[in-house]
């Protein structure tokens, strides 16, 4: 961790979270909270889908695949 | 050359070609939509630039070099292309270690570096690609505290052209440094937030974020045009035999007529010839 | 006049777009920026980005935070996950999200969720003045 994230007083960067987290935590909130049709058409910014190896001198591990499905 | 022969290979290399035409058509219907996605997410690049700078020639102890490639092949060389500006990036410089992104590069890069492999993500694009998406794979990137960061891509400028392209990032106290040396702007301007060191984590995080969704946008449209490019020649290709395989065939089915009339014609004329 | 680029990763709610005055909701509280403002970077807290165009046309856009650059050629860009008008927020809904994150922060049990909830109380507090500030 960076010096600055240590000495951070914002209360989601003391739980661990970067910037890019809290951002789209927030993102995900305004979203939630729209009208239809809008509510619809964001819910498709909310997918995520990926899957990931990490690697250990040289050796690939086990793929873990990272999914969120829009409610 | 028999008759059969040659129809079993025509009618092979039609199967092929059929097949690329579908390819060819499959990717230029959704190049368009990935080009309108891809356009809209490049003018939120430019305010970070403005205002951090671009210096990808920084010298740094440790690098982060992120290629970012395609899951599927046929799609002519932009893979390549990532591959070999990622290697460029490791002789240049000092302390490079690699997060890929699809199973093209890490083909190459885990066979020709295993030990410099941080993870491989792959599947990025299986569902439509988010913000969300490439943020949690720039949290990957952030996570690794690197100085620098090279993200390797390809980027789209038409259907028929694409530019392999690094972009770079700064991690905070980089920035830092660079602002103090008068390197960006970031001194010249007021700040309203925290202060000026974690101004600048958040600033480096999210920067993260936008660039990776940028540049993965890129390659995905790229690697479409890339193939609809190349399914292109590969069906004018399968054309172009077919063409030669089909006066093949009616010349030897001219030849195998011909043959049969002679034998019929000299039979009858011998027997004539006997009456 | 000044030039206001307003960007998200997914659209452009204004691009290079001549307006009178911008209002932000910086973390350190709400500022104006008018043709001529000193340059500044800001970080958004959740909140609402009012775009004065002209007299007649305000246009009231909650954002989710983000960031707001001023350079010194007047123009401003404004950088965000969300931002969608204030007229699309549903009311309701609003009020529900803030009760089940108020719920969900007395139940917490670690820093991360009762950080979750946090931000769900703050985007919907502000969403809620928002939409009331009417």
């Amino acid at each position: 961790m960076s010096s600055a994230a240590a000495n951070s007083a914002a209360y989601w960067r003391i739980a661990g979270m970067s910037y890019l987290k809290y951002a789209n935590a927030c993102g995900e909130i305004v979203r939630q909270s729209l009208k239809e049709p809008f509510l619809s058409q964001a819910k498709a910014r909310e997918t995520v889908y990926y899957k990931m190896t990490e690697f250990a001198s040289g050796k690939p591990g086990k793929a873990v695949i990272t999914e969120v499905v829009p409610k | 050359i028999s008759l059969q022969a040659v129809k079993i290979r025509m009618r092979s290399v039609g199967n092929i070609q059929k097949i690329t035409k579908a390819m060819k058509m499959v990717a230029a219907s959704r190049l368009k939509g990935a080009q309108t996605k891809c356009e809209k997410s490049r003018a939120m690049v430019n305010p970070f630039v403005r205002l951090l700078g671009d210096t990808p020639g920084a010298e740094t102890e440790q690098t982060l070099v992120v290629p970012v490639s395609s899951d599927k092949g046929l799609c002519g060389g932009i893979n390549t292309a990532v591959v070999k500006y990622s290697q460029v990036l490791n002789a240049m410089t000092p302390g490079v270690t690699y997060n890929v992104i699809g199973d093209k590069a890490r083909a190459q890069l885990t066979r020709m570096m295993p030990q410099q492999i941080n993870n491989v993500i792959v599947d990025t694009t299986k569902q439509p690609l988010t913000f969300a998406t490439a943020s949690a794979i720039a949290d990957q990137v952030v996570a690794r505290n690197a100085p620098k960061t090279h993200i390797v891509y390809n980027r789209f400028a038409s259907a028929i052209s694409f530019k392999p392209s690094v972009a770079t990032l700064m991690s905070n106290e980089e920035l830092e440094k660079a602002a103090e040396e008068g390197v960006n702007e970031f001194d010249s301007y007021e700040i309203e937030g925290p202060d000026r060191s974690e101004f600048l984590l958040d600033l480096s995080e999210f920067k993260a974020g936008v660039m990776m969704y940028n540049a993965m946008l890129e390659n995905n449209t790229s690697e479409l045009g890339s193939r609809m490019q190349s399914m292109e020649n590969s069906s004018k290709n399968a054309s172009e035999m077919l063409a030669k395989l089909t006066l093949l065939y009616n010349r030897t089915r001219q030849a195998a007529i011909t043959t049969e009339l002679i034998e019929i014609i000299s039979g009858a004329s011998s027997l004539e010839s006997k009456e | 006049k000044m030039k206001l680029n307003f960007y998200l990763p997914h659209d452009a709610p204004f691009d290079k777009t001549e307006v009178d005055m911008v209002l932000v909701p910086a973390t350190t509280g709400d500022f104006g920026v008018l043709p001529g403002h000193v340059p500044t970077v800001s970080q958004l807290r959740p909140g609402v980005v009012s775009v004065h165009v002209s007299d007649k046309d305000v246009q009231r856009y909650f954002v989710s935070g983000g960031f707001c650059f001023v350079h010194a050629d007047s123009t401003t860009d404004i950088c965000a996950v969300e931002a969608v008008p204030v007229e699309q927020l549903d009311p309701e809904a609003v009020k529900k999200g803030l009760a089940e994150h108020q719920a969900k922060f007395a139940n917490a049990k670690d820093d991360v969720e009762k950080a979750h909830a946090q931000i769900g109380i703050d985007c919907c507090n502000a969403m809620v003045s928002a939409i009331e500030g009417k």
